[in-house]
């Protein structure tokens, strides 16, 4: 139990110093830019960039972080967070591997298998856009060639399609469970203009509530 | 001067280089600490491998997008930039309006060849400054997250784990919508294909107990044809 406490508390020591590094060498680039070729921008007029950017990406934060706590874990939350692509990248390929494995999701086992898989993803990631880099001359024509267009146009409905199966078909109840959030997440999608990350939140509390009235259904007729 | 002067110096490939070699590195360490708690919590070598080999698969075909944003960027910003961007933090969608945003803050606009350096230092500081916002919230929001989620634990584990169960059907019916039923006469034509694919090697899974394997490969065959319906209907 000390040992399992123990490596829990290492997994945010290390994601949080190696997070702030990483940051501080992140920052470092423009600085350095700035003063090796002494053009410093004018902050007064640049300041509206900055939130643009950061308000750009700020709905998604608290509800990614809240939402897939439970499937991910704090250890492959830390690493996607460093090369982002969270939702089209890094938790598919969690999810993938927690259902290859038949893993039961917000375990041990999950959250370590987690920092496995999305450590994997990252590295093939950041190892083919670096290859990517080196050998674009020959690359290019293959990557853009117009009859490939819309397979890479669609990669990413193509990958959520098969997920979503394996994830949601494991019996009758369970699909009718998915089909509740789904209904919420469609109705906001056409007759509101709420941003989709806070129906994602809605639709996963909803999803949860009913998870919960369920398993308390179970426990009241085992009773 | 022009920012074509500037923005494929050797020194910002070797600050871009060694922060990617940092990245992999965390992931190293992780990944060797996790395979050893893995062991330590009773699961088997084979299951841990297979977490490794399907997070290289799943991920392989949805970063080839990501090379075409980098080939069109490339000549707008340089190389280093776009390859920092789109290794860290940065997504497809998000770089090429990061770097418009800052340089129309200075009234210049990105095209090829017609702006200046000081629009590219402009661009820099946007594209990563206000793109780390994210790492400063993983790292001081993850934890508290986190730990609620154990504060529960201990005081009904079957309760969290219907939980996380609802969590995942609910993160599943977002990015069903998000991802593909959101525009159906595109998107979701290609993730209904991919989905019935999907569909069809669990339910043949379910019936032949000699098809167990197929759950390893399931993904990456529902993509592939998905991704090659769409070649012939778009």
């Amino acid at each position: 139990m000390k040992q399992q406490s123990n490596y829990h508390s290492w997994v945010h020591k290390f994601g949080i110093s190696t997070s702030l590094l990483l940051l501080v060498a992140m920052i470092g680039l423009p600085v350095a830019a700035s003063t090796i070729y002494n053009i410093w921008p004018d902050f007064k007029l640049l300041w509206p960039g900055f939130v643009a950017v950061v308000l750009f990406m700020a709905p998604y934060l608290p509800s990614e972080t809240i939402g897939y706590m439970s499937v991910m874990g704090p250890g492959a939350l830390y690493m996607s967070y460093i090369t982002g692509n969270v939702t089209n990248l890094r938790m598919p390929a969690t999810i993938g591997t927690i259902n290859a494995l038949g893993i039961e999701p917000n375990t041990d086992e999950c959250h370590t298998l987690a920092i496995i898989a999305c450590g994997a993803s990252v590295i093939t990631s950041v190892v083919i856009v670096a290859l990517g880099v080196v050998i674009s001359a020959p690359l290019a024509p293959i990557i853009q060639a117009e009859v490939l267009q819309p397979a890479f146009d669609y990669v990413v409905p193509a990958l959520f399609g098969g997920l979503v199966a394996q994830t949601v078909i494991k019996g009758k109840k369970q699909f009718l469970y998915y089909l509740i959030p789904l209904a919420i997440c469609l109705f906001f999608c056409y007759c509101t203009k709420v941003n989709s990350a806070y129906y994602m939140l809605i639709a996963i509390a909803v999803s949860a509530v009913v998870s919960v009235l369920d398993y308390k259904h179970g426990e009241k007729k085992e009773a | 001067m022009s920012y074509t002067e500037i923005c494929n110096d050797s020194w910002i490939f070797i600050w871009v280089g060694i922060l990617l070699l940092a990245v992999i590195l965390q992931c190293v360490v992780f990944m060797r600490k996790a395979w050893k708690h893995a062991l330590e919590i009773g699961l088997k070598p084979e299951q841990i491998k297979k977490a490794l080999t399907t997070g290289i698969t799943i991920s392989i075909m949805p970063t080839l997008p990501v090379l075409l944003v980098l080939f069109s960027l490339t000549p707008l910003l340089g190389i280093p930039l776009p390859w920092l961007r789109l290794s860290v933090i940065g997504s497809a969608y998000y770089e090429t309006y990061a770097a418009s945003t800052a340089l129309a803050c200075i009234g210049e606009t990105l095209q090829l060849n017609g702006y200046s350096a000081e629009g590219w230092i402009s661009a820099l500081w946007v594209m990563t400054v206000g793109g780390s916002a994210c790492i400063l919230w993983s790292s001081f929001a993850i934890k508290p997250v986190s730990m609620i989620y154990e504060k529960a634990e201990k005081i009904n584990i079957k309760l969290v784990l219907a939980v996380g169960s609802g969590c995942l059907v609910g993160i599943m019916a977002y990015v069903s919508v998000s991802y593909g039923l959101s525009a159906i006469s595109t998107k979701g034509v290609v993730f209904g294909i991919s989905f019935l694919v999907g569909a069809i090697m669990v339910y043949i899974q379910s019936k032949i107990p000699k098809a167990k394997g197929l759950s390893d490969y399931l993904m990456t065959i529902s993509m592939l044809v998905a991704m090659a319906a769409a070649c012939v209907i778009f």
